[in-house]
């Protein structure tokens, strides 16, 4: 069976049935080898452990759903791409949450940061705050679940994944100005923050 | 990589990350592996019970009919008379002097057909009322 969605000449429509089970075993690899981080920037996105599992999942459905039949070196940022969907789409939910919650229950501004949101967890100290190093573990988890998205996301992407401005301006659908913008900020608020702990 | 300005900071950030991604706690891993398990298990080849159904009662299907088939195709060639009369097969065996069978027998094609009827039923049970009122109305 031809992959779904697979574009013309990619690996698994050329192969056809026969590429299937090599493009499974391709998949098992890419998804094994950057699950786990994946799953850091949705918890550091959304806080709450289980949206932040369910967000991830939905990235992975819709991952392998619509760009399986990509070349394989493309893979990396449409991961990205589809997951920082995933998380907006997370977050924008829970803002409309927030409306309704706030519109029944305490008519809050609008535009003010989703109360929902800033309560932490009671079951999920933060995976940083797993480590040996409490402090800097925690002092970082809070600078870093503390900036906007955008600029989470920028520094994660950056930073961490190692993707370059263009990469990451691909990976967050915004232009590579944004990116450094982003990215500056970021680093400002986290140096601010993090310089005395780390 | 064009990394930004490695601070110190910066790179104590980059360590603490990949050391929470690796030790994930093992309730959390699972959850991860089967959430990977579910976006691959879409690679999976659908099964299509429609068809395979279809194929797999075709033959229970076929059988019965087959056999209405043939059954109506043989009562439609004994109305047209194509095969040996029923009728007249008994006949040699049944001839008794003016028996009611031998008056059924002899009668003319169409009015046997009328009696094997169900809304004749009446005329057969009362076939010998019906003879005298027919040889009633000639007189």
């Amino acid at each position: 069976m031809p992959a779904l969605d697979a574009e013309p000449g990619s690996a698994a429509v050329l192969l056809g049935v026969a590429a299937e089970p090599a493009l499974t075993a391709a998949l098992d690899r890419f998804l094994r080898g950057v699950e786990r981080r994946a799953l850091r920037h949705a918890e550091l996105a959304l806080g709450n452990p289980d949206d932040a599992l369910e967000a991830l999942q939905d990235g992975m459905l819709r991952f392998v759903k619509h760009y399986r039949g990509k070349p394989q070196d493309e893979w990396p940022l449409l991961f990205w791409r589809v997951l920082d969907s995933c998380l907006i789409d997370a977050l924008r939910r829970r803002r409309r949450a927030g409306r309704w919650f706030s519109n029944w229950f305490g008519g809050a501004v609008e535009d003010e940061p989703d109360p929902l949101a800033q309560v932490p967890d009671p079951r999920e100290p933060g995976p940083l705050a797993r480590l040996g190093d409490a402090q800097a573990s925690a002092a970082l988890e809070a600078a870093l679940r503390g900036l906007p998205h955008r600029q989470r996301q920028a520094f994660l992407l950056r930073v961490w994944e190692g993707l370059d401005v263009a990469q990451t301006a691909a990976a967050l659908g915004i232009s590579e100005g944004s990116v450094k913008t982003h990215l500056f900020r970021a680093l400002a608020a986290l140096r601010q923050k993090l310089e005395g702990h780390l | 990589m064009n990394a930004p300005r490695d601070d110190r900071w910066i790179l104590r950030s980059r360590a603490l990350l990949d050391e929470s991604a690796a030790r994930l706690p093992p309730a959390r891993a699972r959850a991860l592996a089967e959430a990977r398990e579910r976006a691959l298990a879409q690679l999976a080849p659908e099964p299509r019970l429609g068809w395979r159904r279809g194929f797999l009662a075709g033959p229970a299907l076929a059988l019965p009919a087959l056999v209405l088939a043939l059954g109506l195709g043989v009562l439609l060639l004994a109305r047209q008379g194509s095969l040996p009369d029923a009728a007249s097969d008994l006949a040699p065996a049944a001839v008794v002097e003016d028996s009611p069978t031998t008056r059924l027998l002899s009668l003319p094609e169409g009015e046997l057909e009328l009696l094997a009827t169900g809304e004749a039923q009446d005329l057969v049970e009362d076939y010998e009322f019906y003879v005298w009122l027919g040889n009633d109305a000639t007189r």
